[in-house]
């Protein structure tokens, strides 16, 4: 699935987040999406999941496509333990067992029947990171997935994204350059005249 | 260490009630007037003289069911409404003044002119419904566009089905607005419901009883009457509460 963004320009009221942006995302690979605060990052990936809508331009290949995503803030529902929040978005073939053994995969084992409220943050945001993967998808979008995880958390749940995603058309928004090459991620740098490099 | 507390906690409430009684004892002696301030033992033993007939507990039938009827009938017409409202600007519009004529509108004033179109015996019906719905449905349509709207944009993102978006997202932020509509409701619908049956005259209800203890002086039947009034009311906010919580814990299962 090839995903194309062809001019496109997003404005509020008086600050131009994205002008005449043209990107490609390569179909089946990790795309890092870079670039300094405000450059329009999260702007964009909010156009991709027709959260926002863009004043102009266009983008090809996303039609009709299932999306998963996780977002910057982790967007789960507090009073539902960790468990029922994946199994919210998973259709009956993700079973109770497959949850338990991908929360294996990112330290979560202990935690599935907690309330989610009652998790850390770096918690909540392997949930969401598992919830993304487990959800029937055409393309996983990824807005700074590993935020508030320490070093060596942050290196297994990359490492376990990587795997997970092999062969998935996947859009993660980085600050971390490290992070572009442990994923072996292509990376897309936005930068302020709203042209990639 | 719950035992204790729970035996605290009765404690104090047995208490607080055997303080109002005596108040009210002391008062009567005072007054020392059956016709005015009938004694609570009195009050007491009429009730239980009272409820040894089949009348009493026909009269409680007849009253409950009609004032029961009115308010779940403003439940889901409240629900329907306050769902419609979200979903389109022009039924909310359209809508929204007729609940502000509704809640402005004094009691009294239904009732003479519901008794204009309406049988007596059916009064308490419209009367608790008309004091229940603009309740439910600005409480409902609070709570609905309380809930949040990042939760939302996430149910469309990963196109979370309705059933599931509704059980595990809306319902969860309606429920203290709906507990709240429910709390305040239920006693609207009693008093204003037993109103309807003293000025519409409804016989074989509870406001008949009250009109005809009035009317013979029959002081502590219209006490005795009065506590039954209390204690149904209790009663159904209790089980309707109940009721609640059970929808607020399965509301948050999205199986």
């Amino acid at each position: 699935m090839k995903i194309q963004v062809v001019d496109l320009s997003k404005r509020f009221d008086q600050n131009q987040v994205l002008k005449n942006l043209n990107i490609t995302f390569t179909d089946g690979k990790v795309n890092c999406v870079m670039g300094v605060s405000g450059v329009g990052k999260t702007t964009l990936i909010n156009i991709l999941m027709d959260l926002i809508k863009q004043d102009t331009g266009e983008i090809h290949g996303l039609k009709g496509s299932q999306i998963a995503a996780v977002f910057q803030e982790d967007r789960l529902i507090e009073h539902l333990d960790a468990m029922k929040n994946i199994q919210l978005v998973c259709d009956k073939t993700i079973t109770e067992e497959v949850i338990e053994q991908e929360f294996r995969l990112v330290g979560l084992e202990e935690y599935k029947n907690k309330p989610v409220r009652e998790l850390s943050g770096g918690m909540k945001r392997r949930v969401t990171v598992v919830r993304a993967i487990l959800a029937k998808s055409d393309l996983i979008i990824m807005d700074e997935p590993f935020k508030g995880l320490d070093e060596k958390l942050k290196k297994q749940v990359m490492e376990y994204v990587r795997i997970r995603t092999i062969g998935k058309t996947v859009i993660i928004v980085t600050h971390e350059k490290d992070e572009v090459q442990a994923l072996g991620g292509e990376l897309i740098l936005l930068t302020q005249d709203k042209k990639p490099e | 260490m719950k035992f204790r507390r729970q035996c605290k906690k009765y404690g104090v409430k047995i208490l607080v009630l055997c303080f109002w009684l005596l108040l009210w004892e002391i008062l009567s002696r005072v007054v020392n007037k059956e016709i005015l301030l009938a004694p609570p033992i009195a009050v007491i033993q009429t009730l239980g003289r009272l409820s040894m007939s089949l009348s009493f507990w026909q009269t409680i039938l007849f009253s409950s069911a009609r004032i029961i009827l009115g308010f779940l009938l403003a439940l889901i017409l409240g629900i329907a409404m306050a769902i419609l409202s979200y979903r389109s600007r022009i039924f909310f519009e359209l809508i929204s003044p007729m609940m502000k004529v509704i809640k402005a509108t004094p009691v009294a004033s239904f009732i003479i002119l519901a008794l204009i179109w309406i049988h007596s015996k059916n009064l308490s019906i419209l009367i608790s419904f008309l004091m229940v719905l603009p309740l439910i449905f600005t409480n409902i349509l609070q709570g609905i566009r309380s809930t949040d709207g990042k939760l939302l944009q996430m149910a469309k993102v990963f196109k979370i089905s309705w059933n599931k978006k509704i059980t595990a997202i809306y319902v969860p932020a309606v429920i203290p607005y709906f507990i709240s509509a429910c709390s305040v409701g239920l006693g609207f619908c009693w008093k204003a419901g037993i109103a309807a049956e003293v000025i519409g005259l409804s016989t074989g209800s509870i406001g008949w009883r009250l009109y005809e203890a009035k009317l013979y002086w029959m002081t502590k039947e219209l006490f005795a009457w009065t506590i039954v009034i209390i204690i149904i009311s209790i009663l159904f906010e209790k089980l309707v509460m109940q009721l609640i919580k059970l929808i607020d814990i399965r509301g948050g299962d999205p199986q």
